[in-house]
């Protein structure tokens, strides 16, 4: 249920334009424009797997395009195939010291240009595993230490001539064992984030009420809730049968859950409300915990942020990371918003199946 | 204007500018939609709503136009708005999970309501 590919086609000539709608459309979505300055602006939003860019544009030429889009942070791993007539080599050369990754001449058949698009979204899908196993082996090299420091550091203290007073022996071992539960913990979303990534893991999709499954998620952190004495407040605008693998929804939701739990004042209250548009649901969860500063909201849902790193209580950077993976599965998308010292309100939008108005007389479920 | 696409400016009191849509947005109807905002843009009016519920097909480039002027609306300070989405818009702007970029609202009554907010 992932989104498809995207690709964005930069042509001033909209015969080539329609051209590339007819070869690729049916298997990617696309969206064109026709100019150096347009790209660089919807590139920005549309956020393309690839770019076709063609090289002799007015104004701002391929080259230049290519060279603005590979200066921005964002736009660094899209793949860029440059196409144009020119065929000698100064051309090509030029088209790969501006940053494209290939360059196609005209005229090109279609299997040819499908063939190229189809490698560079696999390299690109593969870099991008690439990067998370490269993170994830980062992450398991910091964050091992300390808990098998500590499992060691008690195993050498049973080892010890003399012995210990028993009640000594079971707080050393509990200890123990809270360390191999962080491990265990640590492994296991590791694995999962990189089974999401590549595409293996298996989901087993339902059709479910939004608001069954939230209340779950209500239910099973009541404990927690209670001990922090935080309350829920649960609004159903909106409802809506989603189409989802209940395990894996429920564990994206749990996570939101606990972390607003964790992170508002005692007493509090955590909101959640459920709103519905034409075609998607959303899920609303509001805390008025001390917030996230501004400068590390656009990158909260990358994998292994620094500050978590660098900051044990906050967990291990995956989760948020994981969250978003488990959504983006279920075609929908999570974002966030904060006022520091004031909330944090995070937002998941999923595809509606089915819409119910809990406010109207009928409450038949209607198609959206 | 193409043959495939209209579009009718609808009078509006409040401070947005809103235009209707009908028929299919493809290519040559994407670069008119595109003038005709850029001259709402230039004469100063910063909130655009487009009624899209008559549209019954978005290409490529019709989609990379309500990209662009959201991108260029958003820079002026102000907004576009999608009010109520055909089919084959909703389609396109869900598939491509475009509905975190676009805004989306079920009708102009809402955009106009979330533009005045």
């Amino acid at each position: 249920m992932k989104p498809c590919k995207k690709i964005l086609c930069v042509d001033d000539d909209t015969a080539s334009i329609t051209m590339f709608e007819n070869i690729l459309g049916p298997e990617y979505g696309l969206a064109s424009v026709s100019s150096g300055e347009e790209a660089l602006k919807v590139a920005k939003i549309f956020r393309p797997d690839l770019i076709l860019l063609d090289v002799i544009m007015p104004d701002m030429d391929g080259y230049e395009t290519c060279r603005r889009l590979r200066a921005d942070s964002d736009l660094q791993h899209v793949k860029i195939i440059l196409v144009s007539a020119k065929t000698d080599i100064t051309a090509r050369l030029t088209g790969y010291e501006v940053g494209a990754d290939d360059y196609l001449t005209r005229p090109f058949e279609p299997d040819e240009l499908l063939a190229k698009v189809k490698v560079y979204l696999r390299m690109k899908a593969v870099e991008e595993l690439d990067q998370v196993i490269r993170d994830v082996l980062r992450l398991l090299n910091h964050e091992t230490r300390t808990p098998l420091t500590a499992i060691s550091g008690v195993i050498q203290l049973l080892n010890m001539e003399g012995g210990l007073k028993e009640a000594n022996v079971r707080e050393l071992l509990s200890g123990a064992m809270i360390n191999c539960n962080r491990l265990q913990a640590l492994l296991e979303k590791s694995m999962l984030l990189c089974e999401i990534q590549s595409g293996t893991i298996t989901m087993h999709m339902e059709k479910l009420l939004l608001s069954s499954l939230v209340k779950e998620s209500i239910s099973s952190l009541s404990d927690f809730a209670a001990e922090k004495r935080v309350r829920f407040k649960l609004v159903c605008k909106c409802d809506s049968e989603v189409n989802c693998d209940p395990q894996y929804l429920s564990l994206a939701i749990n996570t939101l859950l606990h972390n607003a739990i964790r992170f508002s004042p005692s007493p509090g209250e955590v909101l959640l409300e459920i709103t519905g548009k034409r075609g998607s649901i959303k899920l609303v969860i509001t805390d008025h915990g001390p917030g996230i500063p501004e400068s590390y909201l656009p990158h909260l849902f990358d994998a292994f942020v620094t500050q978590d790193l660098s900051h044990h209580t906050q967990g291990h950077g995956l989760n948020l990371a994981i969250c978003r993976e488990i959504i983006n599965c279920h075609g929908g998308y999570i974002e966030v918003d904060s006022i520091l010292n004031h909330m944090t309100r995070f937002y998941i939008t999923l595809p509606a199946l089915l819409t119910i108005n809990p406010n109207a007389k009928d409450k038949t479920p209607v198609p959206c | 204007m193409s043959e495939q696409l209209e579009f009718k400016r609808i009078p509006n009191s409040g401070s947005s500018v809103i235009l209707q849509l009908k028929g299919r947005l493809e290519t040559v109807a994407a670069h008119e939609l595109r003038d005709a905002a850029h001259e709402i843009l230039s004469n100063g009016d910063h909130n655009l709503v487009l009624n899209l519920a008559e549209v019954e097909f978005v290409s490529s480039t019709g989609l990379g136009t309500f990209l662009l002027l959201t991108e260029e609306f958003n820079e002026a300070g102000g907004r576009v708005i999608l009010a109520e989405p055909s089919r084959a818009v909703l389609e396109v702007v869900s598939l491509l999970n475009l509905d975190q970029f676009l805004n989306v609202e079920d009708s102009v009554e809402e955009a106009l309501a979330l533009i005045d907010a």
